[in-house]
Formats: structure tokens, sequence, C-alpha cells
């Protein structure tokens, strides 16, 4: 037991010479970290909010993954050559164009010009004033239309029907009667002349009609003498 | 560098200051993807810039009015379609009289490419492709090449997911068969 006791005291002993630390590391120990960890800061940076987004972006290409094979499945199923064929480019792009590419915006898109504004707003309310007039003209007319009608309705509404035709004599009554009488048979039997221009002839063609003609004529059509 | 979010160039691109500055970050952000979707289109370079440009100076008249429901990346895609039918109808058009009615006169333009090979599937796989009607060609494209979920696609081409399913579908056993007996 006195042997092992005077051991570990040798040791402890030894322990403190074998290991040296520089001369002041603890006092400037604190120091030296926090200058590591500002140096290490400016050297590397991250994007604002670059953790934040990291999950979302590795996501978006799991799911890239996912939607590849699924295309890759679906064209193998019924087009297995075209899913053995690489999608390879085969058209050629100029060097660097993506790297050159730029945009020519036209100086008329970059800036709102006012008098193009303008101009379209006086079309606009140019073509509405057309619309509108051609309504309005429309309108109109109708409403001259109706009122004409209205006051002929009233002219007629005025006339005193029995006094006028008490003003018109029996022959002339008659006359017209029978002006409408023929006008009547003649459209019955399709004449498309005007009757009072061929009666004039009747009696003389009639001249010529036999009597048996007449009787079969009228047997034919049923039309009885008496 | 970390690519700055949409609505945080949205922000800066409806203030004066960053506008452009703004707009240059979406350019770069977009540029390559809207330019690829935009050559496989038209096939050429030089139509492919024009078109890429146009369809750019779109974006800087109509971002401001932009509404946030959808997403930018979305509203570009379909800008970019809408403006490749747009030129290839225009040269429809301009060579209506020297372009056969079925053809669009892009598969002239993919055998004069430079490093066409006939022999190379990759190249017969671009001939085959111009041969869809153009809206199945968008529609193949998007889902082959740029590997849109449908989804997204359903959204940029304001067509139901069945319907552009289908149309997938379609357009890539047309290529398949185009291939194989070409």
């Amino acid at each position: 037991m006195g042997d092992d006791y005077n051991i570990l005291n040798s040791l402890k002993n030894s322990k403190s010479d074998t290991y040296k630390v520089p001369n002041a590391y603890f006092e400037e120990l604190a120091v030296s970290v926090l200058l590591k960890i500002h140096s290490q800061n400016s050297t590397f940076t991250t994007p604002e909010a670059y953790f934040d987004s990291l999950a979302d972006s590795i996501l978006a290409k799991i799911n890239n993954q996912e939607v590849r094979n699924d295309v890759y499945l679906e064209i193998k199923e019924f087009a297995p050559l075209l899913a053995s064929l690489q999608q390879k480019q085969v058209y050629k792009v100029p060097n660097n164009y993506f790297n050159n590419l730029s945009i020519n915006i036209p100086v008329s898109s970059k800036f709102k010009v006012v008098q193009l504004k303008t101009r379209f707003t006086f079309i606009k309310y140019a073509a509405a004033a057309v619309v509108i007039f051609v309504i309005a003209l429309g309108g109109l007319f109708n409403y001259q239309q109706s009122q004409q009608s209205l006051a002929m309705y009233k002219q007629v509404k005025q006339i005193n029907v029995e006094k006028s035709i008490n003003l018109i004599s029996d022959n002339d009554l008659n006359t017209v009667f029978e002006e409408e009488q023929l006008l009547a048979y003649h459209s019955t039997y399709n004449n498309t002349s005007l009757p009072w221009k061929n009666l004039d002839n009747l009696d003389e063609e009639m001249q010529y009609v036999s009597d048996e003609e007449i009787d079969a004529y009228f047997k034919e059509n049923n039309i009885s003498i008496n | 560098m970390i690519q700055q979010e949409d609505k945080e160039l949205l922000v800066l691109f409806k203030e004066t200051a960053s506008k452009e500055k703004a707009f240059t970050a979406i350019i770069k952000k977009y540029q390559e993807k809207l330019y690829w979707h935009i050559r496989r289109m038209v096939v050429e370079h030089e139509d492919a810039n024009d078109v890429l440009q146009n369809m750019f100076i779109k974006v800087w008249n109509g971002l401001e009015n932009f509404r946030e429901d959808s997403q930018l990346y979305t509203w570009l895609y379909r800008i970019a379609t809408n403006e490749s039918l747009t030129f290839i109808e225009q040269q429809k058009r301009k060579y209506a009289s020297s372009i056969d009615e079925e053809e669009n006169g892009l598969s002239e333009k993919i055998v004069a490419s430079e490093g066409f090979d006939v022999k190379k599937l990759e190249w017969k796989l671009q001939l085959a492709i111009q041969k869809l009607p153009e809206k199945q060609r968008v529609v193949f494209n998007l889902r082959y090449y740029d590997e849109m979920p449908y989804e997204e696609m359903s959204r940029v081409l304001e067509t139901s997911e069945g319907a552009l399913k289908a149309s997938y579908h379609h357009a890539a056993k047309k290529i398949e068969d185009f291939i194989r007996n070409y």
C-alpha cells in the first residue's frame, strides 16, 4: 500500500512536467478563440435566409427526381424505344450565347408615353360616341315613325265615316262596288290583266262560243243558271 | 450563387430602382429552359433568339400586372409557347405557296442543321417530333424534355390533365412508329 501511494505521487509530479503549455497560454486563450470566430465569419458567408430555404430547396430537388422517374417509367410503358434514348440535345448554340444574352427592351416599353395613353383614351371615347350617335339616330327615327303613326291615327279617329259616306252619290258608290266585284271575279280566275280594260271585248268574244260549250263549262264547274 | 425566389424578384420588379436588376435576374434564371423550349419548336437558333427576345419584351410589359395567383415559371412558359406557335403560324403564312400544307417547313430546317445525321436516332427523333401537330408537339416537348408534371402543364396550356396524358401518349406512340419505320 505504501509503495502504491509513492508511485501515484511521483506520477502526479511527472504528469505536470511532461505536458508543457506555452507561456501565458491560458491568459490569451479567450482572445485567440474570439479572433478565430471573427476571422471565420468574415471569410465564409451564407446568403440571407439560406438556412430558412435550404430544406425547401432539397425537397424540391427530391421532387424533381421523383418526377424524372415518373416521366421515365411512363414512357417506358408505351414507348420503350423513346425511353431508351438519352434526352440528348442535338441543336447547337453559339458560344457564350447565354452569358451574353441581353434583351433589348424598346424605349417605348421602358417609359410610359403619356400621349399614347391619351390617344387611346380619345379613340375609346370617339368609338363610344359613334355607337351612342348611331343608337340615338335609330331611336330618333323610330320616335318620328311612331309620332307619324300616332298623328295619322288621330286624323282617322276624327273622321266621321257615316257622314262622309252620305256625301258620296249613289252612282259613285255603285261604280265602286261593281269594280270591286269585277276585281274579285277576275282574281278568282287568275286573270292578271286589269278587268275594265277587257270588258269592252267580252260580248264580242262570247259571240264565238257555242251554247253546248257554255253548258259543258257550267256542268264542269257545277254552276246552276237558276 | 443562390437564385432569388420568384416572389422576391416580383417585389423588386415593382420598384423603379430595382426594376431592371430584377428583370435581369429573371432572365438569367429562366433563359436556358425557355430558350430550349422555344428552340425545339422553331428549330433554328436565329428564330429561337427572335422569339425569346419578343417573349421577354412581352414579359417586361406584362410583369407589372402579373397576378401572383399563378407561378411566374408557369406564366413564362405559357408566353414562350404562345410566341413560338404564333411565330410558326406566321412562317406558314409567309411561305404558304412554297410549303406543302402537310409540312411546316421545319423538317427541312432540321435536315439543314449543323451535325445532322439521318442515321442517328436522336436526329430521327427530331424529325419525328416535327411531324406532330403543333399542340401535340408542345405537350410532348414539355413532358419528354422539360419533365414537367401534368398538373403544371395543365396550367401552362390551360388543358385538362387527362387530355394532356392522352395527347402525350399518342405523340410518343407516333414518334416511336416513325423512328422504327424511317
